[in-house]
C-alpha cells in the first residue's frame, strides 16, 4: 500500500488532473478558513480575522501556482497543459489555424520534395566503397577535352599504367533474349572483366567476370541485374549456373548484382565480358573507360601517368593520333551533368524563395494574433502569470501549428516526390542518384520548422508580454492601433513577399516561354505519323557485309508491304535522337584541313519517311549501290558552314567508311556531294547548328540501327504490326523501345520541360502565398482602422473614397514590392542564362506580363478588405469606442 | 525575525520533518507549531509551506490525509511516514554536522 501510493500519488495528476486539482483546491481553502477561524478564537471578528489571513496569505492561485512547480516532473505537465491550451485555443480560431497550417505545410512540402532530390542527386554520397578512387577515362583529341576511346589504346593504357587497381572498358548494346515467351531484347552492357572491380560491387549471387573471361575463345558468360532476375528469371537461385540464349548463342549465368543500388538503377539489364577482336582499331572511339585508383595515388599522379603514355602512343601512330592524349576524370564529378545540376540548384533556391515568403506569412500572421490577444495577454499577467510562462504559453502554440504544418507538409511533399518522378522518363537521373526521404530530409524538415515557429512565434510573444499590463487592458480590444513600427514591419514583409514572388514569376515566365519556344521549333521533318525503334541484330558482334545487305532489305520488304505502312528506312540513328556517328573528314580541294560532320548511314526510304525536304540535287535511292560511286547527301547547315557561296553538288569529301560490325574504320573513301536537304534537328531541338551528311546503308553497310517507318492511323497498333512483320523474316527480331516521333520529341526535351514546369507551379505557389499575405495584412490594418473609417463615414466620405483610401494602402508596399522584384529579376536572371532557348533573361514582354499578372492578383487581394470596409456602418463603428 | 524565503535550502524541509516527528498536523498547525519552536524566529507563510509539504509527500517522506479539527472543518493532516522518520534522522546528522562546521569557523574568528 505504502509502496503502491508512493508510485501512484506523484505521477495521478497525469490521468487524474480534475481530482487533484480539486483536492489542492480544498485543501488550501481549508488553511484559509483554519486561519480565520483561529483568528476569531483570539477575539477578532470574523471580517478582521478574514483581511489578516488575507495579508498572510499572497493569493490562493499563486500558492497553489507553486505547489504546481515544486512537483516531480512539473516541466513535462506544463508542457502538457501548455499543449492543451495551444490546441483550444487553435481550434477556437480555425481559420487563421487552417491559414497558419496550409501556409507552413505548403512552403515545407516543396522544401522536403526538392531537397530529396537535390539531396538524392547531388549530394548523398555515393554508394560505392571508396568512390573518391572512381576515375574515368577519355581520349583527349587535339582541339577539345574528352572523347571516346578506340579498343586499341584502351589495351595499351590498361597494360602500361600502373596508377590503378583495375581498369575497364564498356560499351552498350542489346542482345535478344528469347527464353521465355516472345523474343525481346535485353539492355547489354559490355565491360571488361575488372569492371565490377572498379565499383567495388560484389555479386549477391554467384559470382561477376573473373580475370580473363573477356578474351577471345572464352566461354560466354552473363551477370544479370537484380531487377532482371526478379522480372525475368523469377528471382529463382537456381538461375545461377543455367545457360540462357542469347542472341542465339548459349551464355552462362554467371551472377546476379545486389537490389536497390545504383547497378539496379542503371539503363542495362545484363551485362556480359567485352571481347576485342584480334586486330582492334585504334582509330575508331566508340568506347568509354573506368578505373580505380590505387590507394594513396592522386588524380594528378595518375593524369600525368595517362598523359605520358597517350603521348608516347601518339608518337608511335603520327598519322591518326598526332596531338592526341588522355583526359582523366574523378567518376562521381561527372555523373550529373551540369544542366541538371543547374535546374536543381534554381528549384532549390526557388523553393527556399516559397518558404521564405511562407515563413512572413506565418510572421505577420502571428504577429497580428498576438496584437489582438494583447488583452487576453494582458489579463493573464495580472492574474499572476509570470512573464517566460506567457512567452511559453505562445511559444507551444506557434510550435504545436509548425508541428501540424510539418506533418501535412510531409504528406504533400512525398506526393510532389512521386509527381515528380512519373514526369520523369526512366533514366534521367544518374544510376548513382538514390532518391528517397531519408532521415537527414525529415531532420532538415524538423530543424526548419522549429525554426519557424521559434523565430516568428518569440517575437511577437516577447512583444505582447512586454506591452504595460494596465495600458493594455485600457486599450481594450483596440490593441491593434498598432504602433507605427509595427505597421511598417508589416508592409516590409509585404513588399518581401511581392519581390520574392515577383522574381520567381520572371524565372518561370522565361523558363516556360523558352520551353514553348523549344517545342515551336521546326525540327526540319513532319514528326507525325513517324515511328522509330531500335533494331539490334543477331549478327551483331560479328557481320557480314553481304548478309547484313541482305536482311535489312528482307526486313525492310516486308515491313513495307505492312498494311498502313507508307514507308519504311533503316537508320544509323534515329531522328532527334543524335547523329550516331560524327566522324572527321576533309574536303577533297583542301587535304590539309581535318573538318567534322555527323554522319548518318540511312537507306533510301529515309528520306520520303521523315518528308526531309529536298534543296537541292537528289535524295539517295536505288541508284547507289554496293558497286555503283559513293555519294552522300549533305544538309543545309553542312552547305552553310563548309561550302558557303559554293555550288556544293559535285563536290567531293573524304571521310573512312565504318567499318560493319563498328569496331573500325574502312578505307578513305572519296564521297561525291549529290544533294542537300533541310535540317533535321539531329542533335536535340535546342541546337542551332546541325552539321551531317547522309551515306547510303547499301554503300556503307553497319549494325547499330534503327527502324523508321511512317504510318497511318494508331501509331501503337502500327508498331505491334511493324513488330510482327520483322517477327515474321526472323522470328527472333526484336525491336527496341519502339516509339512514335512525338514521344521522342517529348523525351528529348525533358531536361528543359521539368525545371519550367516546377518553377511554374512554385512560381504560382509564392504569387498566391505573397497574395494571402497582403490579404491578411490588410484585412487586420483595416479591421483596427474600422473606428477610423467609421468617423470618415460620419463626416462624409463615400464608399468609393473608402475602398480608394485601403486600396491605395495595400497597393504601396505591393509597388514598393514589384520595383524591388525588378531590380532581383534583372540580376538573378542571368544565372538561368543557360537554360533558356531562344530567350533574352530580360525578355521585356515576360516582365511586363509578370508584373501586370503580379499587380492585378495584389489589387484583388486589397478588394476584399477594402469592400468591407467601405461597408463600414459609421454607428456601430463609433459605437465599439 | 525572517521569512521562510530566507531559510537555508533544505531546512524548511528539517523543520517540517521535525514537527512531524511528534504527532500528525494540518497545515496551520504546522506553520504555527515552527513559529512557536522557534519563538517567531521562522514564520512560514502558505507560499512556501505547501510547496514544501507537497515536494515532501510527493518523496514519500510525509502522507497527507483528510480529517476532522475539534471544530468539525475538515482539514488535511499530514503525518510522518517511515521513511521520512528516516530521511529526518539523515538530516539532522547533517544538520549537526554543518552546525558544528559553522561554530568552528565562527569561533575561529573570534
Amino acid at each position: 500500500m505504502a509502496w503502491g501510493s508512493r508510485i501512484a500519488h506523484p505521477f495521478r495528476r497525469f490521468w487524474d488532473r480534475r481530482g487533484v486539482e480539486r483536492e489542492l483546491d480544498e485543501e488550501v481553502q481549508s488553511y484559509f478558513e483554519v486561519l480565520i477561524e483561529r483568528g476569531m478564537s483570539r477575539g477578532m471578528s470574523r471580517e478582521e480575522a478574514r483581511r489578516e489571513a488575507r495579508v498572510q496569505f499572497e493569493g490562493a492561485e499563486q500558492v497553489k501556482q507553486r505547489v504546481r512547480e515544486a512537483r516531480v516532473g512539473a516541466p513535462i505537465d506544463t508542457t502538457l497543459q501548455d499543449i492543451r491550451h495551444a490546441w483550444r485555443s487553435l481550434k477556437k480560431s480555425p481559420g487563421f489555424t487552417l491559414f497558419a497550417v496550409s501556409t507552413i505545410a505548403l512552403g515545407l512540402g516543396a522544401n522536403a520534395a526538392i531537397f530529396t532530390l537535390v539531396d538524392g542527386v547531388l549530394i548523398k554520397s555515393s554508394g560505392y566503397p571508396e568512390p573518391e578512387r572512381i576515375v574515368q577515362l577519355w581520349e583527349k583529341p587535339p582541339q577539345s577535352q574528352r572523347n571516346g576511346i578506340a579498343a586499341a589504346n584502351f589495351l595499351d593504357w590498361s597494360r602500361q599504367s600502373q596508377s590503378f587497381d583495375a581498369m575497364a572498358a564498356e560499351t552498350g548494346g542489346a542482345l535478344s533474349y528469347s527464353g521465355g515467351g516472345e523474343p525481346h531484347s535485353l539492355k547489354t552492357g559490355f565491360v571488361s572483366a575488372p569492371y565490377f572491380k572498379v565499383f567495388g560491387v560484389q555479386a549477391a549471387l554467384g559470382r561477376t567476370f573473373a580475370s580473363g573471361e573477356d578474351q577471345p575463345g572464352s566461354q560466354k558468360v552473363v551477370v544479370l541485374t537484380h531487377r532482371i532476375w526478379m522480372n525475368q528469371f523469377g528471382g529463382d537461385a537456381g538461375t545461377v549456373g543455367r545457360s540462357i540464349l542469347l542472341n542465339g548463342e548459349s551464355y552462362i549465368v554467371i551472377g546476379v548484382l545486389p537490389g536497390a543500388g545504383e547497378f539496379d538503377r542503371r539503363w542495362n539489364d545484363i551485362w556480359t565480358p567485352l571481347v576485342f577482336p584480334p586486330n582492334p582499331a585504334r582509330d575508331y572511339h566508340y568506347l568509354t573507360a573506368v578505373a580505380r585508383l590505387k590507394r594513396g595515388v592522386s588524380l594528378q599522379q595518375a593524369q600525368a601517368e595517362m598523359s605520358a603514355i597517350a603521348g608516347h602512343i601518339a608518337e608511335l601512330y603520327p598519322a591518326i593520333k598526332k596531338g592526341w592524349g588522355a583526359t582523366v576524370d574523378r567518376y562521381l564529378d561527372h555523373v550529373v551533368g551540369s544542366e541538371t545540376r543547374l535546374s536543381l540548384k534554381v528549384l532549390m533556391w526557388a523553393v527556399v524563395a516559397i518558404l521564405m515568403i511562407a515563413c512572413a506569412n506565418l510572421a505577420n500572421l502571428l504577429m497580428a494574433r498576438a496584437a489582438l490577444r494583447g488583452r487576453e495577454i494582458a489579463l493573464r499577467m495580472a492574474l499572476g502569470a509570470r512573464r517566460g510562462r506567457v512567452i511559453r504559453m505562445l511559444l507551444t502554440e506557434s510550435l504545436l501549428l509548425a508541428a501540424c504544418g510539418a506533418t501535412v507538409g510531409m504528406a504533400l511533399g512525398l506526393g510532389l516526390l512521386k509527381w515528380v518522378q512519373s514526369l520523369l522518363p526512366p533514366f534521367y537521373f544518374p544510376p548513382e542518384a538514390n532518391i528517397a526521404m531519408d532521415w537527414r530530409v525529415l531532420l532538415f524538415l524538423a530543424a526548419v520548422t522549429i525554426l519557424t515557429g521559434i523565430a516568428f512565434g518569440l517575437a511577437p510573444a516577447i512583444q505582447a508580454s512586454r506591452r504595460d499590463t494596465a495600458q493594455s487592458l485600457k486599450e481594450g480590444g483596440r490593441a491593434n492601433s498598432a504602433s507605427r513600427g509595427k505597421a511598417y514591419a508589416r508592409h516590409i514583409f509585404v513588399a518581401a513577399q511581392v519581390a520574392i514572388a515577383f522574381i520567381l514569376l520572371v524565372g518561370a515566365g522565361l523558363l516556360l516561354r523558352s520551353f514553348q519556344r523549344l517545342m515551336n521549333v521546326n525540327v526540319g521533318f513532319e514528326t507525325e505519323g513517324v515511328v522509330g525503334a531500335g533494331l539490334p541484330l543477331k549478327m551483331e558482334k560479328n557481320p557480314d557485309a553481304a548478309k547484313l545487305t541482305l536482311y535489312v532489305n528482307q526486313l525492310l520488304d516486308e515491313v513495307r508491304a505492312t498494311h498502313g505502312v507508307q514507308e519504311a528506312a533503316i537508320a544509323s540513328a534515329l531522328p532527334l535522337t543524335g547523329w550516331g556517328d560524327g566522324m572527321p573528314f576533309r574536303m577533297a580541294g583542301n587535304r590539309d584541313k581535318w573538318l567534322g560532320s555527323g554522319f548518318k548511314i540511312v537507306t533510301p526510304g529515309y528520306f520520303p519517311a521523315l518528308r526531309l525536304r529536298l534543296v537541292a540535287g537528289r535524295v539517295l535511292d536505288q541508284r547507289d549501290t554496293e558497286s555503283s560511286p559513293a555519294v552522300v547527301v549533305v544538309n543545309e547547315s553542312f552547305v552553310k558552314a563548309y561550302l558557303p557561296g559554293q555550288s556544293p553538288l559535285g563536290q567531293r569529301i573524304l571521310v573512312e567508311k565504318i567499318a560493319p560490325s563498328r569496331h573500325g574504320l574502312g578505307p578513305a573513301t572519296s564521297w561525291e556531294i549529290v544533294g542537300v536537304v533541310a535540317d533535321e534537328k539531329g542533335n536535340g531541338l535546342d541546337q542551332v547548328e546541325d552539321i551531317g551528311a547522309y551515306a547510303s546503308f547499301a554503300q556503307d553497310p553497319v549494325v547499330g540501327l534503327g527502324l523508321v517507318a511512317r504510318v497511318d492511323g494508331d501509331s501503337g497498333r502500327m508498331i505491334k504490326s511493324i513488330m510482327r512483320a520483322v517477327r515474321r523474316v526472323d522470328k527472333n527480331q526484336v525491336l527496341d523501345n519502339p516509339m512514335t516521333m512525338e514521344r521522342i520529341k517529348a523525351e528529348s526535351v525533358t531536361l528543359r520541360r521539368l525545371p519550367a514546369v516546377l518553377l511554374g507551379g512554385f512560381a504560382l505557389l509564392a504569387m498566391l502565398l505573397a497574395c494571402t499575405g497582403i490579404y491578411g495584412v490588410l484585412s487586420f490594418v483595416t479591421a483596427g482602422r474600422t473606428q477610423e473609417l467609421g468617423v470618415r463615414a460620419a463626416l462624409g466620405a463615400s464608399p468609393g473614397d473608402l475602398v480608394r483610401l485601403v486600396v491605395g494602402g495595400g497597393s504601396i508596399p505591393v509597388l514598393a514590392g514589384i520595383v524591388l522584384g525588378l531590380g532581383g529579376a534583372v540580376g538573378l536572371t542571368r544565372f538561368i542564362r543557360s537554360m533558356l532557348f531562344a530567350t533574352s533573361p530580360l525578355d521585356a514582354m515576360n516582365l511586363l506580363a509578370v508584373a501586370a499578372l503580379l499587380l492585378a492578383v495584389a489589387l484583388a487581394a486589397c478588394l476584399a478588405p477594402a469592400w468591407r470596409a467601405a461597408r463600414v456602418d459609421p454607428m456601430s463603428a463609433l459605437r465599439q469606442e | 525575525m525572517s521569512k521562510a524565503g530566507d531559510l537555508i535550502q533544505g531546512t524548511l524541509d528539517l523543520l517540517i520533518l521535525r514537527t512531524l516527528e511528534l504527532c500528525p498536523l494540518h497545515g496551520v498547525g504546522i506553520a504555527d507549531r515552527i513559529e512557536q519552536v522557534t519563538h517567531g524566529v521562522f514564520i512560514v507563510g502558505p507560499g512556501s509551506l505547501f510547496p514544501a509539504l507537497h515536494r515532501l509527500a510527493e518523496r514519500g517522506w510525509i502522507e497527507g490525509q483528510w480529517g476532522q479539527l475539534e471544530n468539525g472543518r475538515r482539514a488535511k493532516f499530514y503525518a510522518l511516514k517511515p521513511s521520512g522518520r528516516a530521511q529526518l534522522a539523515r538530516e539532522k546528522r547533517h544538520w549537526q554536522k554543518v552546525h558544528t562546521a559553522v561554530n568552528q569557523v565562527l569561533a575561529g574568528e573570534a
